[in-house]
């Protein structure tokens, strides 16, 4: 674990890193490889460097109420019941939060809760077509579930061949997007490789840099050739041949022909089999059935995923962002060496962790929320806490780094230069190449179209010939018969007359033949000339693409894409040092502006504690998504017990088919399988309004709106769950002594006991005439479930 | 790259420096509760300006209204009548319009390149090419974003309709400014109490909301806390003013002047809207997708529309209310001139009208000109970017800045557009 680039790390400290590194690597490594303890070691990781980054004081930890409620809204999509939030702040096991986490990543509910990650990071809200939503849910789950590593399982999303969509469920990212080039290059380009390319197609950014543009249609390129097949109701994806992307650059106004697939960060896919006319199908694609290319470029993509830095780089800050509600890069589809993410370094040390553990989901999720950084508690330091000398110790050791880093800098620079050159110059030399090739593509294609008429044309003529000879034989028999007869009835007039009459026709016939059959040798002999041509057409393109050196190429693009790594990262950090010393700078102003002008010291600090926020020393407070909140809701009225009890009742009732043909071993999973998805089902209307109502906050960020305050007031769904029924919240706070409400209401919400204030103000609240306890009841859950500490995950 | 995370637009820093500048002063505890929510009075004398879009949906015939060819093989069988502007004719389906068009100006050089409904709506209704896959905000969106006011309780983007189509997206504005529908002419969702909750009652478990809200500041205080808990006090505030979404407040004798007809009910409701300041109120008429018996539907719908219209522009000028109202009567596109074996007319993109008024953009002009038959553009060609620009213009927004969303740079109009200068002269 080489860091050419280090600064904000000491000697010592950098040993010790690099040990730790050392330790996990090993670790992940061994045939009896510990994945949890790597995630212990990647959870330290973590936590060393944030530390070395922190600027002043770090939050304290957070408390084990807010760390039963944060765990479970992230690994588990909705929070705790209050038993559970009892038992745990009863627990004094000093490993009581490792097991906690460990219990609940064993759980189906950590499969129900990433599978809804991944649809929101997939998908980002928007529905795939037709009945296809819960088919792809059931799929992300299924893939979750059988640990299936995320290069493989996102590689199938782009390579989803997109038959039935009912057993191609992947086919779903694509289909979302129509099948539509532009929109599904975008996606991609967002969403697997955190680059939103949108300004690089169009017009909407003149100012924008030419390799965008590129690198738009380098992926472009990869999707170009796949359409929307429908038939019926269903949509299928179909994918061609052959179609190349044509554009021209709207800076140097070169056209540029069949651009190269190409990733981001990766060489180009110069070496395609060339697709002759006739060729290249497994299914051609037709007004009843959709194309199956052999060679299928989604696929080529797939393939190459993993091999792309830029896509590890992605993933990794995707999955920080679902345990920190922002990425480490920000925004999700920022990435790029013009906007550092907060913790250059970390980001790094994350791609390597996943690398390690094969992309595996659990022991990266389990390594993030093994770590302080992760259970930090929300509540800021106050400006109080300022030590003034520790901080000015931090700005002289921050400017050390500076001037070493800048140092550092100019070799990488000089480095990165020269990679690049070689590697533009290969790519130069390649394109030339390949712009040279074109025509002898063409001639293949012309070629090979003139090939497969001769083929036709012979095969014509020798089917003429040969109906020419068999009626010629026809005749030549017939006349032998005749002729027998006619010697035996010698001199019969009409029989004589029919010898003539065929001996007539033989003489024609016999040219008939003789015509067809130099037809038939002139168009084999044309065949043969226009396999040769073809042959010429083939050798002259195999000559003119042996001078092709792919290998070169994506040697020259791995060097030239290390060293501008190499460069990027100690520029990045040089970025970060710099923000870090004007918010040293900042807190250091702090403590005289709140003598001559508290509300601008007020001002500067809420600023403080934001950034501080963003560079991980305080926990952010995170909005719910839609479906935890929704969940949450349930969970705590008590309407999610009811829920799940009726998916039960239903299941058990009349067990679907894959219950009940399911082999006696498999018959439990088959029936948990099947009340998963009786319960989301019965939950779905709840979902339904949430996800109408409320953003994503990673997709879309916060959103408070009038429509969500009128649906949580005022909607039956909701009012509904306020009043009593069964053993629902509603019902337990009638049945106890408006004293005893405070804690149960408390738990049940809040994940936590109720303070002495809240007690005596609950206890006022409740202290109605016993008939008007019912309505008290209902305004004091819904005071709770609309207030600020319900709505966000701290 | 063209994105700056580091950048904040003066709209954003300004909504969220009005939340974060309260938020400081509770973080460092010198002062306790939470800033005081302006008044809606207040609010609505802010001085923001407000849209109104009539959108004739199905494509209106721009030569059965404002750019009539009597006596042309495409003119078809209407006469043009004299308006209140001298040498300004309009088809004579529109007498009552005629009246107001001192007060608005056509637009007759549209070529919007497009014959599809929906690629028609929505390219009018966001300004941009949309055959470019991307979501962009419906004009209400960007209008609701940029011109609500402070403290404004009400939704900033009403759609009234029949029900049915999709409401106005608000794409990376996200669904704070997404169209908000009132179906039939009906108050929007959940603006109703349930069943046994009073207003005292309401109001009571918001105070005990508040006091959990106030603790939990305690610990930790952003401005989302405080959008979060400022959208319940505006809920509350909505449902105290719950009167503005009914039109039968309005008297028996607007009732009459308007007519009881949906179109007549729709704009009576338009102006109540209007009125309570909302910045974006869209009334959709339908339907004018005539490719048969074109001129008897005219006859029919133009009908309807042309004495509430004309009323409305009225009263919003005599309420002093269309000097910063900006009215736009448009349709996803207009008709072919020539007329079909059936008597109609087909979908047409390359020479049609729009009409637009208020907000201080030139009355009584006329923008463009078509050829004798109406069959091209002669003069000033424009499309649904440039009046997107116009309009955001009007309302005083500059629409060549850009919006900045959750780390991202949106151009707020089409870059590639401007406004229609004249009209802003």
């Amino acid at each position: 674990m080489m860091r050419r680039c280090a600064p904000g790390v000491t000697v010592v400290s950098l040993l010790l890193v690099a040990g730790l590194g050392t330790v996990w690597c090993a670790a992940t490594r061994g045939e009896t490889a510990d994945k949890l303890s790597a995630s212990v070691a990647l959870a330290v990781a973590i936590d060393q460097l944030v530390e070395q980054a922190a600027v002043g004081q770090q939050a304290e930890p957070c408390s084990d109420a807010d760390f039963v409620r944060r765990v479970h809204l992230d690994l588990v999509g909705v929070i705790p019941t209050p038993e559970r939030v009892r038992a745990f702040l009863a627990d004094p096991a000093p490993d009581r939060r490792i097991r906690l986490i460990d219990e609940l990543m064993a759980s189906r509910g950590f499969v129900r809760q990433m599978g809804l990650v991944f649809d929101a990071m997939l998908l980002e809200r928007d529905r795939p077509p037709g009945g296809l939503a819960e088919p792809w849910q059931a799929w992300l789950r299924d893939a979750v579930a059988a640990e299936r590593p995320l290069d493989e399982l996102l590689g199938e999303v782009v390579a989803a061949e997109g038959g039935d969509p009912e057993a191609t469920p992947a086919a779903a990212f694509l289909l979302a997007r129509e099948a539509e080039p532009v929109k599904m290059t975008r996606a991609v380009g967002r969403i697997l490789f955190g680059r939103d390319l949108q300004c690089a197609q169009c017009h909407d950014h003149p100012l924008d840099d030419d390799l965008r543009q590129a690198e738009f249609h380098g992926l472009h390129a990869f999707v170009k050739r796949t359409s929307l097949f429908t038939s019926g109701k269903a949509q299928q994806l179909s994918e061609a041949a052959v179609g190349e992307v044509d554009f021209t650059s709207v800076f140097t106004e070169e056209a540029v022909k069949a651009a190269w697939p190409q990733l981001p960060d990766g060489p180009p896919l110069i070496e395609e089999p060339i697709v002759e006319p006739g060729d290249g199908y497994v299914t051609p694609p037709s007004k009843s059935s959709r194309g199956v290319a052999e060679f299928s470029r989604r696929g080529a993509l797939a393939e190459r995923l993993a091999e792309s830095d830029t896509f590890r780089r992605n993933l990794a800050n995707r999955l920080w962002a679902v345990f920190f509600g922002q990425g480490m890069v920000h925004p999700l589809d920022g990435l790029g060496p013009e906007n550092p993410a907060s913790h250059p370094l970390l980001l790094d040390c994350l791609v390597e962790a996943l690398v390690a553990d094969d992309y595996q989901l659990r022991p990266i999720v389990r390594g993030i929320v093994l770590s302080s950084t992760y259970q930090r508690s929300v509540e800021p330091p106050s400006w109080a806490s300022v030590d003034a000398a520790a901080l000015q110790a931090q700005l002289s050791s921050i400017e050390a780094k500076q001037a070493a880093l800048t140092q550092e800098r100019e070799p990488l620079e000089r480095a990165a230069d020269a990679a690049e050159g070689r590697r533009q110059a290969a790519y130069d030399a390649e394109r030339a190449i390949h712009v040279e090739l074109q025509p002898t593509v063409a001639a293949r294609t012309e070629t090979r179209q003139g090939f497969n008429e001769a083929i036709k044309a012979a095969a014509a003529a020798e089917a003429s010939r040969t109906t020419a000879a068999t009626v010629a034989d026809a005749v030549e028999a017939a006349l032998a018969e005749v002729r027998r007869a006619s010697e035996l009835l010698a001199g019969d007039a009409a029989v004589t007359g029919v010898v003539a009459t065929l001996e007539a026709e033989r003489e024609t016939r016999a040219a008939t033949l003789e015509t067809a059959a130099a037809a038939a040798t002139e168009k084999t002999a044309a065949k043969r000339a226009a396999e040769e041509q073809l042959t010429a057409a083939r050798a002259a393109f195999a000559e003119a693409a042996a001078r092709r050196s792919p290998a070169t190429l994506a040697d020259l693009t791995r060097e030239a894409e290390d060293a501008r790594r190499q460069l990027v990262l100690c520029q990045q950090q040089l970025d970060r040092l710099a923000w870090r010393g004007e918010l040293a700078a900042d807190m250091l102003r702090v403590p005289s502006l709140a003598e001559a002008d508290p509300p601008a010291a007020a001002t500067l600090w809420a600023s403080v504690v934001e950034r501080m926020t963003e560079n991980l020393q305080v926990g952010r407070l995170r909005p719910l998504s839609p479906d935890q909140f929704a969940f949450s809701l349930l969970q705590a009225t008590g309407g999610l017990a009811r829920l799940q009890a009726a998916a039960i009742a239903t299941t058990d009732k009349e067990p679907p088919a894959a219950v009940t043909e399911a082999a006696d071993e498999e018959k439990a999973a088959a029936r948990e399988k099947a009340i998963e998805q009786a319960f989301l089902k019965q939950a779905g209307s709840v979902l339904g309004s949430f996800d109408a109502l409320y953003a994503d906050p990673l997709v879309e960020g916060f959103q408070a709106t009038l429509n969500q305050a009128l649906y949580l007031g005022n909607a039956p769904q909701v009012s509904g769950e306020l009043s009593p029924s069964g053993e629902n919240l509603a019902a337990r706070l009638l049945a106890v002594e408006p004293g005893a409400a405070a804690d149960e209401v408390c738990l049940a919400m809040f994940s936590r006991p109720a303070s002495d204030d809240e007690k005596a103000d609950i206890a006022g609240f409740l202290e109605v005439p016993a008939e008007q306890r019912p309505q008290a009841v209902a305004e004091l859950i819904w005071a709770l479930l609309s207030s600020s500490e319900f709505r966000f995950n701290h | 790259m063209a994105s700056n995370p580091a950048c904040r637009s003066a709209d954003h820093a300004l909504s969220r420096r009005s939340l974060l500048g309260g938020l400081g002063v509770g973080a460092l505890g010198m002062c306790g509760g939470l800033a005081a929510t302006p008044g809606l009075a207040e609010a609505v004398k802010s001085g923001s300006k407000r849209v109104l879009v009539v959108f004739l949906h199905g494509g209106v015939s721009q030569l059965e209204s404002w750019d009539p060819k009597p006596g042309t093989d495409t003119g078809g069988p209407f006469r043009a009548i004299p308006t209140s502007v001298p040498g300004t004719h309009i088809s004579e389906l529109l007498p009552h319009t005629a009246t107001q068009m001192h007060r608005l100006s056509i637009i007759r050089s549209l070529d919007t390149k497009n014959g599809d409904h929906g690629r028609g709506q929505r390219e009018m209704i966001s300004g941009r090419d949309q055959p470019a896959p991307f979501d962009y905000p419906s004009l209400g969106a960007v209008v609701a974003k940029t011109s609500t006011p402070t403290g404004f309780s009400l939704p900033g983007h009403i759609l009234i309709r029949g029900a049915g189509t999709g409401p106005g997206s608000a794409a990376y504005l996200g669904p704070q400014f997404a169209g908000v529908a009132m179906n039939d002419g009906k108050p929007p969702e959940y603006t109703a109490r349930p069943e046994g909750l009073t207003g005292e009652a309401d109001r009571r478990r918001a105070a005990l909301r508040s006091r959990f809200n106030d603790r939990f500041a305690g610990r930790r205080r952003t401005a989302d806390t405080d959008a979060y808990t400022f959208s319940y006090d505006q809920a509350l505030d909505l449902l105290d003013q719950r009167e503005v979404f009914d039109v039968t407040k309005e008297s028996v004798r607007d009732h009459d002047r308007y007519g009881s007809h949906e179109f007549g009910q729709h704009c009576l409701l338009a102006r109540r809207l209007l009125e309570r300041g909302v910045p974006f109120v869209q009334v959709n008429h339908s339907n004018y997708d005539t490719h048969f018996e074109n001129f008897d539907f005219h006859i029919e719908q133009l009908g309807e529309f042309d004495r509430p219209f004309a009323t409305l522009v009225n009263d919003l000028t005599e309420r002093g209310l269309m000097e910063d109202t900006l009215v736009c009567v448009m349709s996803e596109f207009g008709r072919t001139p020539r007329i079909n074996d059936r008597y109609g007319r087909d979908h047409w993109g390359t020479s049609w009208s729009i009409v637009m008024g208020g907000a201080g953009v030139q009355s009584g002009g006329i923008i463009g000109r078509t050829n004798a038959d109406g069959t091209a553009v002669e003069d000033r060609a424009v499309d649904h970017g440039h009046v997107f620009h116009t309009i955001l213009q009007a309302i005083g927004v500059d629409s060549l800045g850009e919006f900045h969303v959750a780390g991202r740079d949106h151009p707020i109009a089409d870059p590639a557009k401007g406004p229609i200068d004249e009209l802003l002269a």
